[in-house]
């Protein structure tokens, strides 16, 4: 299926919306995905900023499902985001994003922690994604 | 000695402040033995945070090496006293 | 103004020689300004080429061709690199993988599209051992793009990455 969205890779093979709470996600680590080549020639280790963008990709289809497909779900604020543990080809990153109530309806707000198949945590984050729902074409 | 007295929590509350900041959480939720990783789930990134934001403020150099001592609050100020050489 | 008239303080080329980062992540094109250890001015250009714009469906709105947030933040995080690196002598230079390590209020304050030219301008805050604090602004053009209150950028020891 086409993107609807730039984005550097696809960061989400498989996720699960809970209802009202949150989102869980697995993204297959390879070395073939785009970007990975250069990062690093002699060593693949999955970006930590293409971590967020899973956690982002999870949220964005969390909000589709609540939402609808055409809205657009963008990062407004990494408020915080810790990288501890490195991610590698062959890992399976699962993410486990809980949605935090937020005053504005537009405002998602989430908290997700990223642990990989051997269930060390490899991050953790406080997103939050304004959802734009004008979008529609 | 009584200056002491009069610092040394003084110190500790400026050392609490720093602490919830980067593990966000609130100052009183952090006792001198509540242990950061286990209690506060610090990680290792965030311990290094605590260390280069109290090497900033008391413009101490405190080598890495220190890092796995620095368990809680009071740890913290043991290990930050014997950098800054205070007498307390 | 069309054409580049001077030469970058640090080419792209320059620029593959201090970072491990290489083709299509290589997210730094050049530096303008460096004070080592304490400031630089960096610049990236989005284009519509870059692997992010591919597979994209047929008429959609502008909105959908907003440069990706991770990489402007990754690119961000590469031109602090460079300014830590750089200001750091040889024989000082933590030996390892770079990789990033955390952040902290980082607010988006306007999308970057292709045709913008990303401009980086990173402080450093502190550095302890093998870990540099940082915080700054993107820019595209006059318009503020981003506000980075804090990256940490680290270097680890390869094996014991590999190791996991």
């Amino acid at each position: 299926m086409k993107r609807t969205y730039a984005a550097p890779l696809t960061a989400v093979d498989r996720a699960e919306v809970l209802p009202g709470k949150g989102v869980r996600a697995e993204k297959d680590v390879v070395a073939h995905d785009p970007y990975l080549a250069g990062h690093y020639p002699h060593f693949t280790i999955y970006p930590g900023v293409f971590t967020i963008e899973s956690v982002h990709q999870a949220v964005r289809r969390m909000v589709a499902a609540e939402r609808g497909d055409w809205v657009r779900t963008e990062i407004d604020t990494i408020v915080s985001v810790s990288l501890s543990a490195p991610l590698l080809p062959g890992d399976v990153l699962r993410v486990q994003a809980d949605r935090v109530p937020t005053a504005e309806e537009d405002l998602v707000r989430v908290k997700a922690l990223c642990r990989r198949s051997d269930d060390v945590v490899a991050a953790k984050m406080t997103l939050v994604l304004r959802v734009h729902p004008e979008e529609a074409p | 000695m009584t200056k002491a007295l009069t610092t040394e929590p003084q110190r500790l509350d400026d050392l609490r402040e720093i602490v919830a900041e980067v593990l966000e959480i609130e100052p009183e939720e952090i006792t001198e033995t509540s242990d950061f990783a286990e209690e506060h789930d610090a990680d290792s990134l965030r311990a290094i945070e605590i260390l280069a934001r109290i090497e900033k403020k008391y413009k101490v150099s405190i080598p890495q090496a220190e890092l796995p001592n620095m368990v809680n609050l009071r740890a913290v100020y043991t290990v930050l006293a014997q950098y800054a050489d205070w007498q307390d | 103004m069309t054409a580049q008239l001077t030469r970058p303080l640090l080419s792209h080329a320059d620029i593959t020689r201090v970072l491990p980062h290489r083709h299509p992540v290589l997210l730094v094109d050049s530096v303008l300004e460096l004070e080592p250890g304490v400031a630089i001015t960096a610049t990236k250009a989005v284009t519509g080429s870059e692997p992010c714009y591919a597979g994209l469906a047929d008429g959609l709105p502008d909105s959908a061709y907003a440069y990706p947030v991770s990489l402007i933040v990754e690119s961000f995080g590469q031109a602090g690199a460079v300014l830590w690196l750089v200001g750091t002598p040889d024989d000082e230079r933590p030996v390892g993988t770079l990789i990033f390590g955390a952040a902290r209020g980082v607010v988006v304050h306007d999308r970057a599209y292709p045709g913008d030219v990303l401009t980086h301008r990173v402080r450093i805050e502190t550095i302890t051992g093998p870990n540099a604090f940082m915080s700054g602004e993107v820019h595209a053009g006059d318009r503020l793009v981003a506000t980075i209150g804090q990256v940490l950028a680290v270097i680890r020891e390869t094996d014991a990455l590999d190791g996991n």
